[in-house]
């Protein structure tokens, strides 16, 4: 089943992986990236460990990794871990 | 010795919306933490921004953001020092 990632604005690149950290799919920068994916693996894993709050059921409902110019954002849904790769525009401060 | 940076901390605590926060250094050892923070979390903090930094070693350590309706996390490592700070939900 494809996922519309050329739905999301300003998208890069995907990753979708299961929750062994398998490639399911990939396309743009993250093509075939299972090295990345082992990576971003590690990173998901030690931050499902960080208690968000008391309730030990509060898992992160969003992982974004910003740099000046693009990000990864991360999401699990359906025993699914989707990766973005995203341009990052900040946004301005407001003018007084 | 750590009167300077028990100062930071305290101040950043103190700003609306702030749960807790925490200093670890590069090997995940807690320098600080205050509030909702833990020092047991200190290595997972160290890590996530050591990994998240080594996928793209040549760009300046990212800002991470861990977020879940319990509030946020926001991690920054620069040079040695790993900070976090966790935001109330909104």
């Amino acid at each position: 089943m494809a996922v519309p990632f050329d739905r999301i604005p300003d998208s890069l690149g995907y990753l979708v992986l299961t929750e062994d950290g398998a490639v399911v799919n990939s396309g743009g920068d993250l093509e075939n990236k299972e090295d990345v994916a082992n990576q971003f693996m590690n990173i998901i894993q030690t931050a499902l460990r960080i208690p968000l709050s008391s309730s030990k059921k509060d898992k992160f409902k969003k992982l974004s990794i910003v740099w000046d110019n693009f990000m990864y954002v991360i999401t699990i849904s359906a025993h699914k871990i989707y990766i973005c790769k995203r341009r990052f525009i900040p946004p301005d401060a407001a003018m007084a | 010795m750590e009167r300077n940076l028990e100062k930071h901390l305290d101040d950043t605590f103190r700003l609306p919306g702030i749960a807790g926060v925490i200093c670890t250094d590069e090997h995940g050892l807690c320098l600080g933490a205050k509030g909702v923070a833990t020092r047991e979390t200190s290595g997972h903090i160290a890590n996530i921004a050591e990994s998240a930094a080594r996928l793209n070693p040549n760009l300046p350590p990212p800002v991470i953001a861990i977020e879940s309706e319990g509030g946020s996390i926001l991690i920054k490592k620069e040079g040695t020092i790993t900070m976090g700070i966790y935001k109330s939900p909104n």
